[in-house]
């Protein structure tokens, strides 16, 4: 009978509860995500050192990265070399692994296991380890190399050598997720298509490319955006293995980042550092979005 | 109905607004007058932490009224992260360890209490062991003292038939014999030595010296050939002098010439010095003197039959000391008890179980040439019979200052002189080349700038 007063406040306190609710998210949102950037952002127009007050430079730290700086450069280089390596050998190892998990094997489960217990390895524990198998004089990965009559290598010691390394270790530790993410993808292919195929007188190669491979393609996009962006972020095994080196052959960005901040007190410089980060990553997910339009087929989309 | 979820909506909000906001950030002292609460903030592994506690407890048991906060950071990098955050609001602590390559720069940034008249009571501390602005200020003196020491493996001299390294400053070795004797240790796997025919450079088994490629060591081999990184008076950059040049090369020489030592890297060895003796992996190992407290467990533990010798000299016989310093910030609330505090913590007879253990060396200069404290510090299973010469007496002697105490440009200078001589220990480019043409040109600006 009274139903439109009686409608009115009822939906104001329902959205009242509901934004109470999801205000703790907000506030968390809010005061450590984006006033932290914002802040972020401040510094990297001062000269910040923490001890002393902050005078303002307009953009002359981010003109000194580009001109003056002496670790920048050599560092976008070494981040982006890895980040390609990596993102590229993880793509493919778990893709190419996923792929055989998928196979109906005897102890498919165990094998499964194996594959994804190094994701779980703590980094800094995992660190120490690697330290001693990529030992130029004792470690067992050289040992190898002379037991097949092969030159040792410098492994991490070496500048050439230690982003190869790095990539070796990472894909390691790294590829169990992506595994993961791909074996549920690959789970999801309709087994009649796959017979159409057979039944056409295809071999797997194109049951893979014919219907696999556009079948998890939006599986594929999202671990080569999520890869890239980790990638990017590389940091422990430089601070603890190391040190950036040889020669800043592992300067990796945001040690470098961590280094200028934390290290030299030059947080203007760090954060200056920070937004030239987002600012690429950032482009490189519009790339990555537009491009995928051409490949990836996501299912009940038009065309 | 509808009443009914305002209590659950009141607790709701109560709850997301105490996750939300900041807790209280850890607590000044009080006023003085009565009792005082400081903190202390230190770093260090099990061994330091309970030397630490002991020491602070002992002092609040004789200070009643003083309450004291044992902050204990993780690591040296790790305090570096922590003190900024904690510079940053405002909640430093009162006093305690600071990270070497900054103690200058936050000193002549006002943030610690000159501490040069304070210094000048009570037993004179070790010189070397003064960090000091460019205006002379003392902004805080090491804790404890290290030099570099000869550590061997007695059972590889033995298996060997050479007589052990020389653990008197008069008997000490020159590079050249140095060389000679760890190429006799030196074996690959076919027990060929550098020197024989045959010899498999890429393959060795067993090193006869290990020389680390960090700063302490080269800074002072470069030292002993009478260069260095910089002049004691601050002004001049010795690092392009022929003599460092020369002393810079003969280590590099050592992995890729001489074939003696393992490959160059951050991380060689990554157990560390007592494991490469044990394992007979290295005959000799140049390091820190706080090795003896591992080497000496690994002793009592594993029956590492070691031995400690001097450092080789090139020109004239040299090591260097460097120790943690303790600083006390400018603003803490309790200066004078902050000052009561570090004169007991600098204090070497209130420390007496980590110079004991071996971890440190006593910053007085009375605790090397004063019998009787010298027997309370050296005399002790741990410490062996050679330790007298081969540190008590080479550290008083011999030691010199590092740049990281005078120089506040030092870190930054490092910044680009550590990677780029990576290039000269892997053997890939000269140290004249790599020093002169990619290290001076960025440093000097550096250098001068301060």
């Amino acid at each position: 009978m009274d139903r439109p007063v009686l409608h009115r406040p009822a939906r104001g306190r329902e959205a009242l509860i509901g934004y109470l609710f999801a205000s703790p998210v907000i506030l968390g949102l809010v005061i450590w995500v984006m006033a932290p950037m914002v802040g972020s952002l401040l510094i990297s127009f001062t000269d910040w050192n923490v001890l002393t007050a902050p005078h303002w430079l307009g953009i002359r730290n981010y003109v000194n990265l580009f001109t003056s700086d002496l670790f920048f450069g050599k560092s976008l280089v070494v981040t982006v070399y890895y980040v390609v390596l990596n993102t590229a050998a993880t793509f493919l190892y778990s893709l190419v692994v996923a792929l055989l998990l998928n196979q109906k094997v005897k102890g498919q489960g165990v094998f499964r296991s194996i594959f994804y217990l190094p994701a779980i390895v703590p980094i800094v524990a995992s660190s120490a380890l690697w330290l001693w198998l990529f030992n130029p004089d004792f470690g067992l990965y050289n040992q190898i190399l002379l037991g097949l009559g092969l030159k040792k290598s410098l492994w991490l010691a070496g500048p050439s050598t230690v982003i190869p390394s790095l990539v070796i270790m990472s894909v390691w530790g790294g590829a169990g997720n992506t595994i993961v993410i791909f074996l549920a993808a690959l789970q999801g292919v309709p087994r009649p298509l796959l017979e159409a195929v057979e039944i056409d007188g295809g071999n797997w190669w194109h049951k893979f490319w014919a219907v696999t491979w556009p079948m998890i393609s939006p599986v594929t996009f999202f671990n080569l955006v999520v890869s890239l962006i980790n990638s990017f972020q590389i940091f422990v095994q430089s601070y603890i293995m190391t040190s950036g080196g040889p020669n800043n052959g592992s300067l990796f960005y945001v040690y470098l980042m961590y280094r200028e901040g934390f290290e030299r007190n030059a947080m203007g410089h760090a954060a200056a550092l920070s937004w030239i980060l987002f600012l690429m990553v950032s482009a490189l997910g519009l790339v990555l979005f537009r491009w995928s339009r051409e490949w990836v087929h996501y299912e009940g989309a038009a065309g | 109905m509808v009443q009914r979820p305002i209590p659950v909506l009141a607790c709701a909000l109560v709850v997301s607004l105490a996750a939300v906001l900041p807790v209280g950030a850890s607590g000044q002292g009080e006023s003085s007058g009565g009792p005082v609460s400081l903190q202390y903030a230190f770093w260090g592994d099990q061994n330091e932490i309970n030397a630490t506690n002991a020491y602070l407890n002992s002092y609040m048991a004789k200070n009643p009224n003083v309450k004291i906060e044992a902050l204990n950071f993780g690591s040296n990098t790790q305090f570096n992260t922590k003190v900024t955050t904690l510079a940053a609001s405002n909640s430093l602590p009162d006093l305690g360890y600071f990270y070497e390559p900054n103690v200058l720069t936050w000193g002549m940034n006002g943030q610690f209490v000159d501490l040069t008249d304070f210094y000048r009571n009570g037993p004179p501390k070790l010189d070397a062991l003064k960090f000091v602005t460019p205006d002379g200020k003392i902004v805080g003196v090491s804790v404890a003292n290290e030099i570099q020491v000869i550590w061997y493996n007695k059972k590889t001299f033995d298996q060997a038939g050479l007589p052990y390294p020389p653990a008197e400053a008069g008997k000490a070795w020159n590079w050249d014999q140095f060389v000679g004797v760890a190429k006799k240790l030196t074996k690959d796997a076919g027990g060929k030595g550098p020197d024989d025919a045959g010899f498999d450079a890429s393959n060795i088994r067993s090193f006869g010296a290990w020389v680390q490629n960090w700063w302490m060591p080269w800074i002072t081999l470069a030292i002993s050939n009478g260069g260095g990184f910089v002049s004691d008076d601050g002004k001049t950059l010795l690092l392009d002098r022929p003599e460092t040049i020369e002393a810079i090369q003969k280590i590099a020489d050592l992995v890729n010439v001489d074939h003696v030592g393992p490959a160059p890297g951050t991380q060689q060895m990554p157990t560390g010095a007592a494991t490469a003796l044990l394992s007979q992996q290295v005959a000799m190992a140049m390091d820190g003197t706080w090795d003896l407290l591992t080497i000496g467990l690994t002793k009592e533990q594993q029956g590492l039959d070691f031995g400690i010798g001097v450092l080789p000299y090139m020109k004239k016989l040299a090591d260097a000391s460097v120790g943690t310093p303790i600083v006390v910030y400018k603003s803490s609330k309790h200066i004078p008890d902050a000052l009561k505090l570090l004169q007991y913590v600098m204090s070497p007879e209130n420390s007496l179980p980590l110079l004991q253990n071996g971890l440190w060396l006593p910053n007085e200069k009375r605790w090397y040439t004063d019998s009787a404290l010298i027997q309370q510090w050296i005399g002790n299973p741990r410490h062996p019979p050679e330790y007298r010469t081969a540190v008590v007496d080479f550290a008083l002697n011999y030691s010199h200052r590092l740049p990281e105490y005078y120089v506040p440009t030092y870190s930054k200078m490092d910044d680009i002189v550590e990677p780029a001589l990576q290039q000269v220990w892997l053997g890939q480019k000269t140290a004249e080349d790599v020093i002169k043409n990619e290290i001076m040109p960025k440093i000097t600006p550096i250098f001068q700038g301060m």
